[in-house]
């Protein structure tokens, strides 16, 4: 089987790797194919091109953005993003549906079984009654393609869930609270030893500034926060943008 | 990769020759990013988009070429915006695409 069949299958399975292709120059054609794990096969035929394929395939891979590097253009194949919504409340609902329509992949965990069902939760692609930890036994391991949203409203659930998330790297942790919810928290977390660096790492609280009125509009400024973080974007208005009128984002590369 | 590998997946146990345009830049906007493919194959048919419709016959004759052992190729389409705007590429740009065969 060819390197390329193999990361056809990687994307059949909705797996995640980079194909790299010299596309110019000596060695046309050539290919490596780098996973998560750091594993490759096949070559790009000169063993400094395949370091710096795999470094820029690692770096790729995780930001999922397909691009050209030089002479070498990095292909990537990635899973829907994932988001893991804590707290099996009313915005939990909304979210998940939101997160639905916009292609991402919802789960909710809560340890309340009562409020944690699959019924309440029909957008959610898993339901999951456990603390954190275990949840994520249940779920898969932390990734760098892991959102996470905490919208308990329960104090030593809130904890854990940041415990435990801030404990790996992920691509965004988010909290919902008021301002003296967030002033508490801080205090609580700062006496469980979490250093200001891993305190910076929470977005709180969480969504854009849409002004929100009701459960569903909120979901909405998360889901478009989430967005904007996943794209690398602020998420103000495309009318006030710089570049005025530009809606499609430009290839990062130079070609 | 996702979106053309429905179609090259049949395609190739039918039996068929397949090609793959793969977009590698975009200057200006262009409406599919890096990563968007377009597949074509020796029967003539073809599966997904690489712009609104402009460049694909010219990408698809490339593909006949390298479907018959022409080497692989990147190639550049500047999109003109009246031209653009003709063939229903409104946002103009410019991209880049590069031709293979797929080995199965």
């Amino acid at each position: 089987m060819s390197v390329h069949e193999d990361f056809a299958q990687i994307a059949r399975e909705d797996g995640r790797a980079a194909l790299v292709t010299v596309v110019r120059g000596e060695h046309l054609g050539e290919k490596l194919l780098v996973q998560p794990d750091g594993t490759s096969e096949g070559t790009l035929g000169d063993p400094e091109l395949d370091a710096q394929g795999k470094a820029d395939a690692d770096d790729l891979m995780w930001k999922e953005s397909s691009e050209i590097r030089g002479d070498l253009f990095i292909d990537v194949t990635a899973p829907d993003p994932r988001i893991v919504i804590f707290g099996a409340v009313e915005y939990a609902q909304h979210l998940s549906a939101l997160a639905r329509v916009c292609g991402w992949r919802p789960y909710v965990v809560d340890p309340r079984a009562r409020f944690a069902t699959p019924e309440r939760f029909p957008d959610a692609l898993g339901v999951v009654a456990a603390w954190p930890e275990e949840a994520f036994e249940q779920l898969g391991a932390l990734d760098k393609a892991t959102y996470i949203v905490i919208l308990t409203h329960d104090p030593k659930l809130d904890d854990a869930t940041l415990l435990t998330v801030l404990a790996a790297d992920v691509a965004y942790i988010g909290a919902m609270g008021s301002k003296r919810a967030q002033a508490d928290r801080r205090e609580r977390l700062v006496a469980a030893g979490v250093s200001e660096a891993d305190q910076a790492r929470i977005s709180a609280p969480v969504g854009l500034d849409l002004g929100a009125t009701n459960a569903r509009e909120t979901a909405l400024s998360i889901m478009a926060e989430l967005a904007a973080v996943r794209h690398g974007r602020e998420g103000g208005r495309l009318c006030n943008a710089k570049g005025k009128g530009r809606i499609h984002a430009e290839a990062k590369a130079k070609a | 990769m996702k979106d053309v590998i429905e179609d090259v997946d049949r395609w190739i146990a039918d039996g068929a020759q397949v090609a793959i345009a793969t977009i590698t830049a975009t200057r200006r906007s262009a409406p599919r990013p890096p990563g968007a493919k377009m597949a074509i194959n020796n029967r003539g048919e073809v599966s997904g988009m690489v712009s609104g419709g402009c460049v694909e016959g010219a990408v698809i004759e490339v593909a006949d070429k390298v479907l018959t052992g022409a080497a692989p190729q990147l190639l550049t389409f500047g999109i003109a915006d009246e031209e653009a705007w003709d063939v229903g590429l409104p946002c103009g740009g410019e991209i880049d695409v590069w031709v293979e065969r797929f080995q199965p």
